[in-house]
């Protein structure tokens, strides 16, 4: 009744992006190629580049800001840290040459059978709260776009909120709402507002994605985005997109 | 598709009729009660009468064409005898017959589905119980419908007729239509919903829902509810596993994932109901209310403090918000009240005010008038006890008096069902107003 009362059709996006699945072999694009995907689209995503010679590492290992990260970068390794594939915090030249070349070699020794592109390198982004942005298929009523607090919030109590794609920016903004976490978003205890308007934008850029490529697209992970002050935006720190081909 | 001749026929036939207990037998004597027995026509080959009725040898013989025919035959019988009805320009079916999808005989199901698009034949069913229609005085369906027809502005469709059964036996549900929809081969749940939203005799549609098969159509039907401001409630199995199962093995129905469903009745404003009851206390709320709150927020008020502290726990407990009353209401019930009672929302307002109906109803209009208040739900039961007539009647004319002057919605609760003593509760009077809605019973009523 509550919702029902609530409810204006003036607020809503009257419509669905109803599937017509194509194709049949499941791909997944490696993070690096799922952030250019992204980009392509629209998305800001944060300054990175996939390093596969000494030469390029040489060059980067100038040109990049301190802290950085580098990451293994493969389709075929979706779970990085599990194969030892992620460094943080990296504070020098040094510090980066060093991981790069073990990230390489971790990736060898547990993952010997990956297609390895190289080791992406980006800045370290700062640190914001930690929340997911996802999508799923459902067979008949096609991309739902996800959103949830990260870690513990999203692992262990499933506060998600799940809603039909396309999305408006009020919509996405009622689904962050939604959330039991949402004071983590609001601010408590004196802690900072997060930028809540940015995180609604991505959702709608994630969503009008997601409209855009309904019929190959079969899933696809944010996690984490870092959400900022109120006013400071929001970074996806990790990305990956599963299509059909 | 046109549903027009199906689900409002000006003539019927019967194709099987029958003296044999079961869905035939039942749908013969449902039929006799309708006041336009001149356009209802039984057909047996070998009968002369059915329940004192004429019988007809075949739909050829009838002395008029009919809009809407029912097939009471089995399965091996069901395609001839369609044909035999387009041929003889009857372009609407009913079929009961079972041992289709549901069965796992999915190519007898999709041999019927082309048969009925080739005779531009809207077709019901299969394996469906058929329908009733207060709107029309029409009762072609399966089973027993032994009370007297109660018109009204709801509109069931539901994929089980007994549940179609069920809700029929509730007192104060009052139908347009009652559709057992069955497996859904030709017309489908989506199909029922397109038509109803244009029907006006039906104010509010109830769904029991096992599955959707037409996404596109479905999305289409309810954008067009949702601006039509047509509300639809619907209770969809399938939230378990088991659930899901059994919605299979029923009628065929697959259903995708529970949640993407929840959060599709979020985008178009439907109310999806966990239980029958709350689909009984939806539907029946959406069709009693001249209009909704315009805010979401109530007032609860009771004669007695228990039952408001358990409207003040299930409130809360349901996200509903009782406001705190303006300064103005404050000093109103300051006035109006005994000196004992402490006014607060929800409010116990003492048991003294439930032997003075003016002065109860002047409680109620103030509440009524306080801008923080969206609608107001008040607290009445009715017990079998002949000394409590002196409380019963000053409050139900209270309640009628305050929701005559339609100042905002008002809705009585009633914590017990109490029907042990029918003849007390039928000399009782209940408020019967146009604006004043009977919730019953106990806490669910305050699920809202």
């Amino acid at each position: 009744m509550k919702k029902l009362v609530e409810y204006h059709t003036e607020e809503r996006t009257l419509e669905l992006a109803i599937p017509q699945p194509k194709g049949s072999e499941k791909i997944a694009l490696s993070e690096y190629e799922s952030k250019m995907e992204l980009q392509r689209f629209g998305v800001r995503v944060p300054f990175s580049e996939v390093v596969s010679s000494e030469e390029q590492l040489d060059r980067v290992v100038k040109e990049v800001s301190y802290p950085c990260v580098a990451k293994i970068e493969s389709a075929d390794i979706l779970h990085k840290s599990d194969v030892g594939g992620v460094k943080l915090n990296l504070r020098s030249e040094t510090e980066l040459r060093a991981a790069y070349a073990e990230v390489l070699k971790n990736a060898e020794e547990k993952a010997p059978e990956a297609k390895v592109n190289g080791v992406l390198i980006q800045p370290m982004l700062p640190k914001g709260v930690e929340v997911i942005v996802g999508v799923n298929i459902d067979p008949q009523f096609g991309p739902m776009i996800l959103c949830g607090l990260g870690g513990v919030f999203v692992e262990v109590f499933k506060d998600v909120a799940l809603y039909p794609a396309p999305l408006s920016k009020g919509e996405a903004l009622e689904m962050i709402r939604s959330l039991k976490g949402f004071k983590m978003l609001s601010g408590y205890r004196g802690s900072a507002k997060c930028d809540i308007d940015a995180l609604a934008e991505l959702m709608v850029q994630i969503a009008d994605y997601a409209v855009a490529n309904k019929d190959t697209l079969c899933e696809m992970d944010l996690n984490p985005v870092f959400v900022y002050e109120e006013g400071k935006g929001v970074d996806m720190a990790d990305a990956v997109i599963i299509k059909r081909k | 598709m046109n549903l027009k001749k199906l689900l409002s026929p000006k003539s019927i036939a019967v194709i099987g009729a029958s003296e044999k207990p079961g869905f035939g037998l039942s749908t013969c004597k449902n039929l006799l009660r309708s006041s336009r027995q001149e356009h209802i026509y039984f057909i047996h080959p070998k009968r002369e009468a059915v329940l004192g009725k004429k019988c007809y040898k075949s739909i050829s013989e009838l002395p008029e064409q009919v809009d809407m025919c029912i097939v009471l035959l089995n399965k091996s019988l069901v395609i001839p005898t369609l044909e035999e009805a387009a041929a003889n320009g009857c372009h609407a079916a009913i079929v009961y017959a079972s041992g289709y999808g549901e069965t796992g005989d999915k190519a007898a199901e999709q041999e019927l589905r082309e048969t009925a698009k080739r005779l531009d034949m809207a077709v019901m069913g299969v394996n469906c119980a058929g329908y009733i229609s207060n709107n029309d005085d029409l009762f072609p369906f399966g089973m027993i419908v032994n009370r007297d027809a109660r018109p009204g502005n709801i509109a069931i469709i539901s994929q089980s007729g007994k549940i179609c059964l069920n809700m029929m036996q509730v007192d104060y549900m009052n139908f347009s239509y009652l559709i057992s929809a069955g497996n859904c081969s030709c017309i489908l749940i989506e199909d029922y919903i397109d038509y109803l939203i244009d029907d006006p005799g039906t104010k509010v549609i109830g769904l029991y829902l096992e599955g959707v098969k037409s996404p596109e159509k479905f999305t289409d039907v309810l954008r067009r509810a949702a601006l039509k401001r047509k509300p639809i409630v619907i209770l969809k199995v399938g939230r378990s596993a088991a659930g899901s199962r059994v919605a299979s093995s029923h009628t065929g129905s697959l259903s995708g994932s529970d949640k993407a469903f929840d959060a599709l009745c979020k985008k178009f404003g439907i109310v999806r109901v966990d239980d029958i009851e709350e689909l009984v206390q939806m539907c029946h709320m959406l069709s009693v209310l001249p209009e909704l709150p315009k805010i979401p927020t109530i007032s609860a008020m009771c004669l007695s403090g228990g039952e408001t502290g358990v409207c003040a726990d299930v409130g809360a407990a349901e996200g509903l918000e009782y406001p705190a009353f303006s300064d103005e209401t404050m000093k109103k019930l300051t006035e109006l009240l005994p000196d004992y009672a402490s006014p607060a929302n929800p409010l116990d307002m003492t048991a003294t005010l439930s032997h003075d109906g003016p002065k109860y109803a002047e409680v109620i209009k103030a509440i009524m008038r306080d801008p923080n208040v969206g609608m107001v739900l008040c607290g009445q039961t009715i017990l079998p006890h002949q000394n409590l007539t002196d409380v019963i009647y000053p409050m139900s004319d209270g309640m009628v008096m305050a929701a005559n002057e339609r100042i905002k919605p008002i809705a009585v609760m009633n914590f017990f069902n109490c029907d042990r003593d029918s003849a007390y509760a039928a000399s009782s009077k209940p408020p019967e107003s146009p604006s004043c809605l009977r919730l019953a019973p106990a806490s669910s009523s305050c699920d809202i």
